[in-house]
């Protein structure tokens, strides 16, 4: 590089510093917006050799003050607007990444845009920006409507008509920025740039996960209405708590084991034996509730479809809530008689067509007819209520 | 009369159309310019307008590194800035017609 050269370089470098200053009210990042490149156009009009030269550089560009309002004027910037900005290192940085990340983008779409492909996708990438406003406009909502609370669970559009009043403000600001409808100054543009950003993500992130978290509602909904229903009788709607069988004569049948047409023990008490599952009945005026409690059955197991049940009060457990143990004296001293519905039921004729042919054969394990019943003795000998009364009482009442 | 004035209303669509033909840096697009005519236009309202058209969308940036000197800012117009360029042509076209007509029968009468 020459002297005079070198001492042209300084020059310009002279007068882009004095545009820079002319301009310093904008911020920093205006100006570095607005000069960046300004020495290499510079030096590049003052090698131009169809260009009249006319001496220093302020009579070849005008004065820098000038310069720089031509400059500010043509790019559409009034002039003070942004104000004073002190600029910290921080600051700096993040524009310079920012600067960064625009030049990287910039070659990239250039790239992009010198393959045959692009210039195609990019015509039909703009044509449906509209729909990117709209869904810019339905993440912004989303994300609002969840802020606050007002939607439960997974959801594409708001159940509530305030939430599609805010869908529809925000799909129209979204779509009126979008056409550019808004002026708004840098600092607001930048903002909203940002929010662009965010929102686009968020869209990203909802139209990724809502199907799936839409499912699983599904599921959720699906898994309530198809549980399993619970071992039970249900009579007229409500659950039978005990079953009180009586005989074809219409005497009560102490002991009476019930099965179902597939030889499976019914019974009123689906948690019998648990502590903390198993239903608790207050009779009234009691302190102290009652539970039902199975009969000793074969293998040291407990039965709990031998009705009536009885019941023991709930002191007769053990702290530990552990199963109690039917067949020791103490427990069984405690056991409680329920009270029939009524002391006799109406005869009735039962159909005697060779009970015999109907039984299976006795060699079936599972056979209710064929087990001998001489362990499920009912664990109580409390004779049936007599006070002869039809009508049916709410079980189990103490005696 | 001062073409000035004139330039001050069409210089978006005379850079949009510059940098239409062929990206181009700041004052590659200023010589352009002055290569087809435009002599009134000072260099700092083109640099200004590029960066507007820019700022607004209608035109890309890139950076191309030199291996003397500086780096130079390349522009370069997108979709928007084409979907601008047709319709400000339109505009011109039917102004500079009015324009035709209008000076034409004033001539003629």
């Amino acid at each position: 590089m020459s002297i005079v050269d070198d001492a042209i370089a300084q020059d310009v470098r002279t007068y882009a510093a004095q545009v820079r200053a002319a301009l310093a009210d904008l911020g920093p990042e205006h100006v570095d917006d607005l000069t960046d490149g300004l020495e290499a156009n510079l030096a590049d009009a003052l090698a131009d050799d169809r260009r009249a030269h006319r001496g220093t550089l302020a009579d070849e560009f005008g004065a820098p003050a000038d310069y720089a309002a031509e400059l500010r004027a043509a790019a559409g910037l009034a002039p003070g607007s942004g104000g004073q900005r002190t600029g910290g290192a921080v600051d700096r940085a993040l524009r310079q990444l920012v600067g960064s990340v625009r030049d990287i983008e910039g070659t990239t779409l250039a790239r992009l845009r010198a393959t045959r492909w692009f210039p195609g996708v990019e015509d039909l990438l703009v044509a449906l920006r509209p729909a990117w406003w709209v869904l810019r406009g339905w993440a912004l909502a989303h994300l609002l409507l969840q802020m606050v609370g007002a939607e439960q669970g997974a959801f594409w559009l708001p159940s509530s008509s305030g939430g599609w009043v805010l869908l529809l403000l925000a799909v129209v600001a979204s779509a009126q920025w979008g056409r550019g409808e808004w002026r708004t100054g840098p600092r607001w543009g930048r903002v909203l740039r940002f929010a662009s950003g965010v929102l686009a993500l968020a869209a990203a992130i909802l139209l990724l996960t809502l199907p799936q978290a839409h499912r699983d509602d599904v599921a959720r909904a699906q898994g309530w209405g198809d549980r399993p229903v619970e071992d039970g009788v249900v009579v007229a709607g409500e659950r039978a708590f005990n079953l009180f069988v009586y005989d074809a004569d219409g005497r009560p049948v102490e002991g009476a084991q019930v099965f179902d047409q597939a030889g499976r023990p019914v019974t009123t008490e689906p948690y019998g034996g648990d502590r903390w599952r198993q239903q608790e009945y207050w009779p009234d005026g009691a302190g102290d509730p009652l539970f039902h409690v199975g009969v000793p059955g074969p293998n040291g197991e407990t039965r709990w479809n031998v009705f009536p049940l009885h019941s023991v009060p709930g002191w007769a457990w053990a702290d530990s809530g552990a199963p109690l143990d039917v067949t020791d004296e103490d427990v069984r001293g405690e056991v409680l008689a329920p009270s029939w519905p009524f002391a006799a039921a109406a005869a009735v004729v039962p159909w005697r067509t060779g009970p015999e042919a109907t039984l299976p054969a006795p060699a079936g394990a599972s056979t209710p007819g064929a087990t001998p019943s001489a362990e499920a003795v009912p664990p109580s000998d409390a004779p049936p209520a007599t006070d002869g009364s039809a009508v049916p009482e709410p079980e189990p009442a103490v005696p | 009369m001062d073409t000035t004035q004139l330039l001050k209303g069409v210089l978006d669509l005379a850079v949009l159309a510059v940098v239409a033909d062929e990206d181009g840096y700041g004052y590659d697009v200023v010589r352009r310019l002055r290569a087809a005519g435009i002599e009134e236009v000072g260099d700092a309202s083109v640099y200004g307008t590029l960066r507007r058209l820019y700022s607004s969308g209608a035109l890309t940036s890139y950076v191309v590194p030199s291996d003397e000197g500086p780096h130079r800012k390349y522009y370069g117009i997108n979709a928007q800035g084409r979907a601008m360029l047709g319709a400000q042509r339109k505009d011109w076209d039917e102004f500079a017609g009015t324009m035709a007509r209008l000076l034409g029968t004033e001539g003629g009468a």
